[in-house]
């Protein structure tokens, strides 16, 4: 992966140059008058479409024509009829963007069963970062993470839907702990409930959760902390969370158990699918065969918005403590994408099958 | 504490907060009484004006449209009986024959007061237990819940009439659509193909409108005339209406209490709430026999529980961060913009947020009830128009609402065939409240039954919460059965008497 | 011949309807045992107690044949039961499916305001002015209502 990830940097780069160099002319022209639809495939209320309502609300003022941006929550199945529709049934012609989840990434990566969504056709315009971070409940009888192996009683873990969290799933995978999977939770909110109740041992939450809801069980000693999933690095090592820097990552704790850093499939499936769902809680995509013009447009209206203080400020409470993905960061998730071996993939699949039944096309 | 209370309500009354409060309230109204239309949408729609207001203003007015929805959608289930939103269904068992008798504008009076009590009892109960409602909400675990769901069930006796055998075959044919779509604990779909529109299974809103509104609309245009026969006249005003629901005061505030209950507990979804009450209202009142035949307490009941249970929600919505209604989730992506983290630290550094939360719904609450009070006569005049002229508008606006669920043209095609279904269904004398039950209860049962499983083996059965719930259902279901043996022979003799040539006590207003 | 045929029908309602109840239960039945065990218990278990209680129903109207029944709790009584009450009904639901289809064909505002009046002037033949007006303001209400609270229409399959 390393030999690749250079090259596809420089070919972002020049394509992003090119388009500059040849756009700029036209591009002021290009939104004149336009309206944009950003297709938010999920229903109103939650991480991802606030970030799609965000960038709605101050990208267009800064993409040259100023064009309205409307958000549309498309809903149904879980996010494919929404995604279906902007895959293949809208014009490729820049006017239709799309806030995609970390997860529906991932399902369309995978190929989930009746998602249309081929992310290799797709161009991400700017994305928000996520951590996330595994808590146990104390009845497991354990002190500290690195006695995880040891704990005892029903590990049982709330499963909303396993592709949604599928890195927690890997990362618990990695250590070969023996969890009992509950299936049928509504969301993370209500397994964090189930979670202090006592009903549920392990629990994965996002970072900024985790901080609100999760430390005060730690500080009265119900719940202890195990590992932030952490980001990689273009490297391919782990990274510490920016949100809980003190807290230990899941590859360091292995090593920390094991005494090496964990290898194999199940470690090159950890490091493609942590970047690619933390990398893009939300994600606003657009076609990758559109003008040259309305992509130039586009990426120097996400330019203007970010150095916008205005955005900065509403941003600052959505983003909730991560940096927005923008320009050449956003090669990260193409990148991550790209470094997947056929073997990872259908590990992962077989994987979410064998557990779960998640069936893909 | 005290202070923080007067503190809120002084912040609360800055001119621009309170006209956002307003416009909360008048958006409220709009998507309560357009069909189809309810809560959610009108939030999702002030969204993008959130970003940048300040926060206070902004919490006023998207507590403006939850508080003023389940009023405004009163409105459609008495004179049309048609549900205005989910939270109104049951009002239709009841509110809509009293329109029928003519009786339109008492039926609203009632309902309306109802829904003012029930909000006030609502916000009330949320300021009182929300330093205490952490423990309540975290007893309700998988199996409790699924006790819950079978405690609704049991609501189909009650709402059968007298012909039991065909309300549970209406249920269990709910329980069965309701299995269409996603599996709620396996990645399968089930009976829907390769059609993704079946994914996420039958949309409530499509059904309640399919089963109820069409089949209503079909008939008063078959029959001619209009909703209410002139010549029983006006009936009783609003007045009356109000005066029925403070005589029944006890209703109101045992059913709002029950609202706020089953509201605070995350994961029953509030969709369930008016059938419960209205089950709860029919089983255990004495003489049960004008309960669908245009009882005013069918109307009371549901109306009190369905305004009380927004400060239920708002429980676990504010201490725990868990949506209690889709509503709700809109609520938290407006803390979220807002840059406030809800959880139980939301007490000690939020309080004023709280509290101005609990002034608005209070507020929106008055304001919303009496906008609708005021509403409600000349809007009750519309039963006495021949149908042939309110028919097409009906049927043009509920077709619009039913388009806005997801916009996709089986939406349209599946509203029309449960239309031709509940048609059917009336026909063919079997009730149509258990299969909407059925359909609600489905995913619900199914999934906290596996979760029980799948948590606690079948030791589950043994918990005391699960133990307390059952002997209430049976209890509930018992007691129901023996005042309707009581109340049946009360009829006969009440029959002897009517022989012997004494009124009928029926025909008095109560 | 069709009157006779929506006599039959209604005669034997109740009795097709639990049939049609019982085909749709053993469908789902049949159909449910190809899923995996977590999909397939619940709607086994459901469809076998619909099945039960079908069949009970059935025996139950075969006991009482002929007993007219008194009407539904939450359906007041239905005194029109004759076959030109259903035929008239139909026809009602027909002039709805006429709308929906118009709503895809020419869009929502044009659909609303040439079925309004459609419906007023072919079906009740009420006079032009009444009919012209309720069109006309039940579009501007929808137009309105449109703006205000962004609706979304169909995109016409027609232009």
């Amino acid at each position: 992966m390393p030999q690749i990830r250079p090259l596809t940097a420089l070919a972002a780069g020049l394509a992003f140059a090119t388009a500059s160099l040849f756009g700029t002319a036209q591009a002021a022209e290009y939104y004149d008058g336009k309206n944009i639809r950003m297709i938010i495939p999920f229903s109103p209320g939650g991480g991802t479409d606030t970030f799609g309502r965000l960038i709605s609300q101050y990208l267009g003022r800064h993409i040259p024509g100023e064009p309205t941006i409307v958000a549309e929550n498309v809903t149904g199945a879980g996010g494919l009829l929404g995604s279906n529709e902007f895959a293949q049934r809208v014009d490729h012609d820049g006017t239709t963007l799309m806030t995609a989840s970390g997860h529906l990434n991932l399902r369309a990566f995978l190929g989930l069963k009746g998602l249309r969504l081929d992310l290799d056709e797709l161009e991400p315009v700017v994305a928000s970062p996520m951590g996330h971070v595994t808590a146990i409940s104390t009845q497991a009888g354990i002190k500290d993470p690195s006695e995880l192996l040891e704990a005892r009683g029903r590990l049982t873990k709330g499963i909303t839907d396993p592709v949604g969290l599928l890195e927690s799933l890997v990362a618990l995978e990695m250590f070969d702990l023996e969890y009992r999977a509950v299936p049928g939770y509504g969301g993370r909110g209500d397994t964090r409930i189930a979670f202090e109740r006592g009903e549920l041992m392990i629990n994965t939450q996002s970072t900024p959760a985790y901080l609100n809801s999760v430390q005060p069980l730690v500080d009265e000693g119900r719940v202890m902390p195990l590992y932030a999933i952490g980001f990689i690095d273009a490297d391919g090592h782990p990274v510490r969370d920016p949100a809980v820097p003190d807290m230990i990552t899941a590859p360091e704790l292995y090593e920390q158990i094991h005494g090496e850093m964990p290898s194999g499939t199940i470690w090159e499936a950890f490091k493609v699918t942590v970047p690619l769902v933390q990398n893009t809680r939300g994600t606003v995509w657009a076609h990758g065969d559109i003008p040259e013009e309305a992509m130039a447009a586009l990426r120097s209206g996400v330019e203007g918005m970010v150095n916008d203080p205005e955005f900065q400020a509403a941003a600052a409470n959505i983003l909730q403590g991560y940096d927005i993905m923008w320009g050449d960061d956003l090669g990260q998730i193409k990148a991550s994408m790209e470094a997947a071996s056929p073997e990872v993939l259908d590990f992962l699949r077989d994987m979410l099958n064998e557990r779960f039944g998640t069936e893909f096309d | 504490m005290l202070d923080a209370l007067i503190n809120a309500l002084w912040i609360l009354l800055d001119p621009f907060r309170l006209m956002m409060l307003f416009a909360g309230v008048a958006i409220g109204i709009a998507v309560g009484i357009l069909p189809g239309l309810g809560g959610l949408m009108g939030m999702a729609l002030v969204l993008p004006f959130l970003f940048g207001m300040d926060a206070y203003a902004g919490v006023a007015l998207l507590i403006g449209i939850a508080a003023a929805v389940p009023s405004a959608d009163t409105f459609p289930s008495v004179l049309m009986g048609i549900p205005g939103s989910s939270g109104s269904q049951a009002t239709i068992m009841d509110g809509y024959p009293m329109a029928q008798r003519g009786e339109a504008a008492r039926a609203l009076g009632a309902a309306f007061t109802a829904s003012l009590i029930g909000g006030l009892i609502g916000a009330l109960a949320l300021s009182a237990v929300v330093p205490f409602a952490r423990p309540l909400i975290l007893a309700f675990g998988s199996p409790e819940l699924f006790m819950l769901t079978l405690l609704g069930l049991s609501m189909i006796g009650v709402l059968s009439g007298n012909r039991p055998l065909k309300g549970m075959l209406a249920a269990v044919a709910g329980l069965a659509l309701g299995t269409i779509g996603g599996a709620p604990v396996a990645a399968e779909y089930r009976f829907a193909g390769d059609f993704l529109y079946l994914y996420d299974g039958l949309s409530l809103v499509i059904v309640a409108l399919g089963l109820f509104a069409l089949p209503e609309i079909i008939d008063l245009l078959a029959r001619g005339g209009a909703i209410a026969e002139r010549s029983r006249g006006l009936g009783h005003g609003w007045v009356q209406g109000a005066k029925d629901t403070l005589n029944h005061k006890w209703l109101v505030i045992r059913h709002s209490l029950i609202g706020v209950a089953i509201g605070a507990i995350p994961g029953m979804g509030s969709s369930i709430i008016d059938w419960v009450n209205y089950g709860i209202a029919a089983q255990t009142s004495k003489d049960r026999s004008q309960f669908g035949k245009g009882d005013v307490r069918g109307v009371i009941a549901p109306e009190s529980a369905n305004n009380a249970k927004e400060g239920g929600v708002l429980m676990p919505t504010l201490l725990f961060g868990v949506p209690g209604s889709s509503a709700m989730a809109m609520l938290l992506a407006a803390l979220m913009i807002f840059g406030v983290q809800p959880g139980p630290q939301m007490l000690t550094r939020d309080l004023d947020l709280v509290f101005v939360i609990i002034w608005s719904l209070a507020l929106a609450n008055v304001f919303g009830t009496l906008i609708c009070l005021l509403l409600s006569k000349p809007i009750s005049r519309l039963t006495f128009i021949p149908f042939q002229y309110i028919a097409p508008v009906i049927i043009v606006i509920v077709v619009v609402g039913a388009w806005q669920e997801t916009r996709h043209w089986a939406d349209l095609a599946l509203l029309l065939g449960f239309g031709l279904l509940g048609w059917i269904m009336k026909r063919a004398g079997m009730p149509r409240p258990p299969l909407l039950i059925g359909f609600i209860l489905s995913g619900l049962a199914e999934r906290y039954l596996w979760m029980s499983y799948n948590l606690y083996d079948w030791e589950w059965l043994a918990r005391p919460g699960v133990l307390t719930i059952g002997a209430l259902a049976v209890f509930l279901v018992a007691g129901s059965v023996m005042l309707k043996r009581s109340t049946e022979r009360s009829a006969e003799a009440i029959q002897h008497a009517d022989e012997a040539g004494k009124p009928n006590p029926r025909e008095e207003t109560r | 011949m069709k009157a006779r045929l929506v006599a039959a029908l209604t005669h034997h309602l109740q009795t097709s309807f639990v049939l049609a109840i019982l085909a749709c239960l053993v469908a789902i039945l049949w159909i449910s045992q190809s899923f995996s065990l977590g999909a397939r218990l619940f709607p086994t278990a459901v469809a076998s107690l619909g099945i039960l209680l079908a069949l009970l129903e059935l025996g139950r109207q075969a006991i009482r044949r002929g007993a007219k029944e008194e009407s539904d709790f939450s359906d007041l009584a239905e005194e029109d039961d004759t076959p030109a009450f259903y035929a008239r009904g139909l026809r009602f639901f027909a002039w709805m499916a006429a709308f929906i289809g118009l709503f895809f064909l020419v869009g929502a505002l044009p659909a609303a305001g040439l079925y309004v009046l459609g419906f007023l002037r072919l079906q009740y033949r009420s006079p032009w002015l009444p009919s012209l007006a309720l069109s006309g303001g039940l579009v501007a209400l929808l137009w309105a209502l449109g703006v205000a609270l962004q609706l979304r229409w169909p995109t016409p399959l027609l232009f």
